[in-house]
């Protein structure tokens, strides 16, 4: 016999998600959360833009704000071939020029810092910028990290709930490598608010496939690659993931009706990235796929000869670069060691504490695993879990030199499986004598588990509509 | 035209750019390289310093006057050299720095092989009497430029302006070395001059703009104001006010969901089998319930049709009978004219969404084409109207493919059904929220579930 439907256990999932006509403006944590970790990480940022220190690595992108304004000219003297065009993929330099100007300032900047000379040559020659562009090209960044700790919030909360969407956020807010790179000017808070804005939307294109989401995960993709070209790289593995799931799908480990949806929609991923890619960068026009591949190559050039002129820093193979991460993450930047130093040195000046965030985020990494065991490959947090681990492994396999920025993406996937990591230990913590006493705040509380609703009665014929009704005679502690 | 040729078309489209492509990256990832193609290093026909006589500079300054210019030959390709030369007297009289440059570019080329006329010569005179007024000449090759940001202007600028207080000062050597390198500098630093436009440029600009930018935008307003047109018909309807009565789960559901897409009929057959209407037997299969004592709807009546449409050699398990049912054309047109009757759909949509798809596709074509055109004609605001025209009418296409076909009256008679049924006992009210939430319900743990454990199974088959 089949199964009648049940209603019994929609007051929860329904009447106040779907029923808009109840909806009361208040104020509910889903949106409290994010501005609070908003407010917290732009305060800490602001702070730091007068004070933190001056890297070189500034002047180029302050120089470069112009590209902004020259889009008005694709065609110009700025989107011909030569090495400043062709050094840099263009969209940090245009948020930096409209930065400026909406900041009162013109794009109109220094010139071009010559590594080859010193502070002093370069000062001489006008490549050091003005104290006020400086401020407010650090602003724009304050603002941008900000962004992508709301951003982050907002992914590990899709995965796992309000608790480790505030782990995650309040680790990204606090975390020392992050306040550092968003108060200079600098791109690489870009590229993490592009990559992080991709995971959400592959979140949503997995659960909910359709092209409108497709078309903004390959527009996001093409956008982060002309902020910093490895995420134009992630639609490949991408399509790969598709075409993956169709096979998977065939032999029945994969929901076929959901790989058959998600499936084409990746496999047009690198098209639409590459097209955006083209259209966001005037230099590539003349020849699409020539000079994105000089681009490139230029890049891989660039990244050898800092490995030959710093051999300090440089990194021989993957490994080395694990264990730089390892050392940068634990010891150099780690949020929850600085927390407890800056705590502890209250009491005892000078403590120096090992941090957890990797620790954590081991734990959360075994969460992820079970989360995707669980959903499935088709779903949304399988395909954000293969882009990020496809964002750390093009990070963990391309870097030559152990740069300090170049760990950033790897602290924004720490965070988000921080998040994981806590939710994990709250949820155990809160199993254990009774569930309200961890409920501190409404919706960052664990929620009592809700006994599932059986039916008794079948079948009970309605006279006024002519149709069979289900009347349940018991529902769960609703 | 069915959506599915759209796609058809669409993919062909693309799949043509990909094999495009793909050919032109192979060609271009086996081409040969020698370092960064704009700089690779040269060798040129002349030494790199000359200095006449030797004494003129001291050993310091030639040695690293040296080191510049080869820096620039082997890093940056730059065929240069740099002759400094001592003259007789003040310089009031005898020939200038830029005569001196002139005859010996012509009787001694700097240039990367034989004829090729491609090198820099920067010449310095440096008046035995007044080395005050030491002047400063360039001479280039008839092929040097373009050459990264270097101009005629720049290389003035240099001379005229930067090597000028050293020069006052009488620090010959220094102001020489601050020369050549800012050269360099400029070579790497500053933008390159645009190149002159071609007959093709010039030609097609006059074209483009202002006429091919503004026909563009144009094109764009009109694929927009269709949609715009589409949904204004699809909102206002036809004459038809909704019946409250006739208004249940399923109904609600389609309008809420705005097609009758697969969801919907899923939903369908899910409300016939749960009232019985529809059995499954022990063979796996569907069809009519035998007692005959359920109330038949119209829709009822329509699904059994399409159960008995099934192919009867080819009657296999239930997922397959519901793969064929949710693609039978007959049951979904049944449903939505049930719909536009009842007023919640608007009865042109599927002449107007044909419509709106070819003009969207059309949109798309003009709009890459026009893309082409104007990159050739280096216009921007043709490459901007264009690219307006593509973006727009993709939009539109997608919008079009999923846009909902409800009406007003029909989305508002919703409205008013869902504040009538909250209760949870609402079998309705429970059909509704599976049909509209059918591609997460399986991603809810199931206490949150409005399949019982026991159905899902069922639902699951059906819903793949």
């Amino acid at each position: 016999m089949i199964e009648q439907f049940t209603p019994g256990n929609l007051q929860s999932s329904w009447t106040v998600r779907r029923d808009r006509a109840r909806t009361v403006l208040r104020l509910r944590p889903a949106i409290l959360v994010p501005f609070l970790l908003f407010v917290l990480s732009i305060s800490i940022n602001m702070a730091h833009v007068a004070t933190t220190e001056f890297h070189p690595d500034e002047t180029r992108w302050i120089n470069r704000a112009h590209y902004f304004t020259d889009l008005r000219d694709p065609f110009g003297p700025t989107w011909e071939d030569q090495y400043i065009t062709r050094g840099q993929p263009p969209l940090g330099s245009y948020l930096m020029g409209l930065g400026l100007l909406l900041q009162g300032r013109d794009t109109t900047t220094n010139g071009v810092w010559d590594f080859a000379y010193g502070s002093e040559w370069n000062a001489i020659a006008g490549a050091m910028p003005e104290q006020a562009d400086l401020e407010a090209a650090r602003r724009i960044n304050a603002v941008v990290g900000a962004v992508a700790v709301v951003v982050v919030y907002f992914i590990a909360n899709a995965l796992a709930g309000p608790v480790a969407g505030a782990a995650a956020g309040f680790l990204l807010a606090i975390h020392p490598l992050h306040i550092w790179i968003a108060s200079q000017a600098l791109s690489d808070q870009l590229l993490i608010l592009l990559v992080s804005l991709t995971l959400l939307t592959a979140i949503r294109l997995g659960n909910r496939p359709g092209r409108g989401s497709a078309l903004l995960l390959g527009v996001l993709l093409g956008l982060g690659g002309a902020a910093k070209l490895s995420p134009l790289l992630l639609s490949l593995p991408l399509a790969v993931y598709g075409v993956g799931l169709l096979v998977l799908a065939q032999i029945g480990l994969a929901n076929g009706a959901r790989a058959r949806s998600l499936g084409p929609l990746l496999i047009a991923q690198p098209t639409i990235a590459f097209i955006t890619f083209v259209v966001a960068y005037p230099y590539l026009w003349p020849d699409p796929i020539g000079r994105t591949w000089q681009v490139f190559q230029t890049r891989s050039q660039e990244m050898e000869e800092q490995s030959a002129a710093w051999p300090g820093v440089a990194i021989e193979n993957p490994v080395d670069a694990l264990t730089r991460i390892y050392d940068r993450l634990t010891w150099q930047f780690s949020a929850t060691g600085n927390l407890a130093e800056d705590i502890l040195g209250w009491f005892r000046p000078g403590t120096s504490v090992w941090g957890i965030d990797l620790v954590l985020a081991a734990v959360g990494v075994a969460v992820l695993a079970w989360l995707v065991m669980h959903r499935g490959l088709a779903s949304g947090t399988a395909l954000m879990t293969f882009l990020m681990a496809g964002q750390a492994g093009a990070i963990i396999v391309g870097m030559r030199v152990d740069f300090y920025r170049y760990h950033l993406p790897i602290a924004l996937v720490v965070a988000i499986l921080f998040g994981l990591g806590t939710k994990l230990i709250w949820q155990w913590l809160a199993n254990r004598g009774g569930a309200r006493i961890w409920n501190l705040v409404p919706g960052i509380a664990v929620e009592p588990p809700v006994a599932p609703a059986r039916i008794e009665d079948r079948n009970t014929i309605d006279s006024s509509t002519g149709a069979s009704v289900n009347r349940p005679a018991q529902t769960g502690s609703q | 035209m069915p959506i599915k040729i759209s796609a058809a078309l669409l993919s062909l489209i693309i799949f043509a750019a990909v094999v495009f492509a793909a050919f032109r990256l192979v060609n271009v990832v086996t081409q040969e390289h020698d370092g960064w193609d704009i700089y690779a290093p040269v060798d040129v026909t002349t030494n790199p310093l000359l200095v006449e006589p030797a004494g003129a500079l001291t050993t310091d300054d030639q040695d690293t006057l040296n080191s510049v210019v080869m820096a620039g030959r082997r890093d940056w390709g730059l065929p240069w050299s740099i002759l400094v030369a001592e003259l007789p007297g003040d310089g009031s009289t005898g020939e200038s720095a830029e005569e001196i440059a002139a005859r010996r570019m012509a009787v001694e080329p700097v240039e990367s092989s034989e004829g090729a006329g491609d090198g820099l010569l920067m010449v310095v005179t440096v008046p035995e009497d007044d080395r005050a007024r030491t002047d400063v000449a360039f001479a280039t090759g008839p092929n040097f430029y373009p050459k990264g940001g270097i101009s005629p202007e720049r290389l003035a600028y240099i001379a005229d302006v930067q090597m000028v207080s050293l020069i006052e000062e009488g620090r010959i050597g220094d102001a020489v070395v601050e020369g050549a390198t800012w050269v360099l500098w400029t070579q790497l630093f500053e933008p390159q001059p645009n190149p002159a436009a071609t007959n093709l440029q010039r030609g097609l600009q006059d074209l483009l703009v202002p006429l091919g930018a503004a026909g563009f935008a144009l094109l764009a307003g009109v694929v927009a104001a269709s949609a715009g047109a589409a949904l204004a018909l699809t909102l206002r309807g036809s004459a038809t006010t909704p019946d409250p009565a006739s208004l249940d789960g399923v109904t609600a559901a389609a309008t809420s969901r705005g097609r009758v897409d697969r969801q919907v009929i899923t939903g369908v057959l899910l409300d016939a089998l749960d009232r019985g209407v529809v059995v499954l037997r022990p063979d796996g299969s569907l069809s009519a319930s035998p007692t005959g004592t359920t109330t038949v709807r119209d829709r009822d009546s329509a699904m059994l049709e399409a159960i008995a449409r099934l192919n009867t050699g080819d009657r296999n398990g239930i997922d397959a009978q519901a793969a064929q049912m949710r693609h039978d054309e007959v049951l979904r047109h049944f449903l939505e004219d049930a719909m536009a009757t009842g007023g919640y759909f608007y009865p042109g949509s599927p002449r107007v969404t044909r419509w709106l798809c070819w003009i969207a596709l059309a949109g798309i074509g003009l709009g890459v084409l026009a893309t082409v055109i104007a990159v050739a004609g280096d216009s921007a605001p043709a490459i901007a109207a264009a690219l307006a025209l593509t973006v727009v009418s993709l939009v539109v296409l997608i919008w079009n493919d999923r846009r909902s076909w409800a009406t007003w009256v029909g989305r508002r008679a919703v409205r008013d059904w869902r504040r009538a049924h909250t209760s949870a006992d609402d079998r309705e009210r429970v059909l509704y929220e599976v049909i509209v939430g059918m591609e997460t319900i399986d991603l809810l743990p199931a206490n949150a579930s409005p399949i019982t454990p026991g159905a899902q199974p069922l639902f699951s088959i059906l819903n793949s």
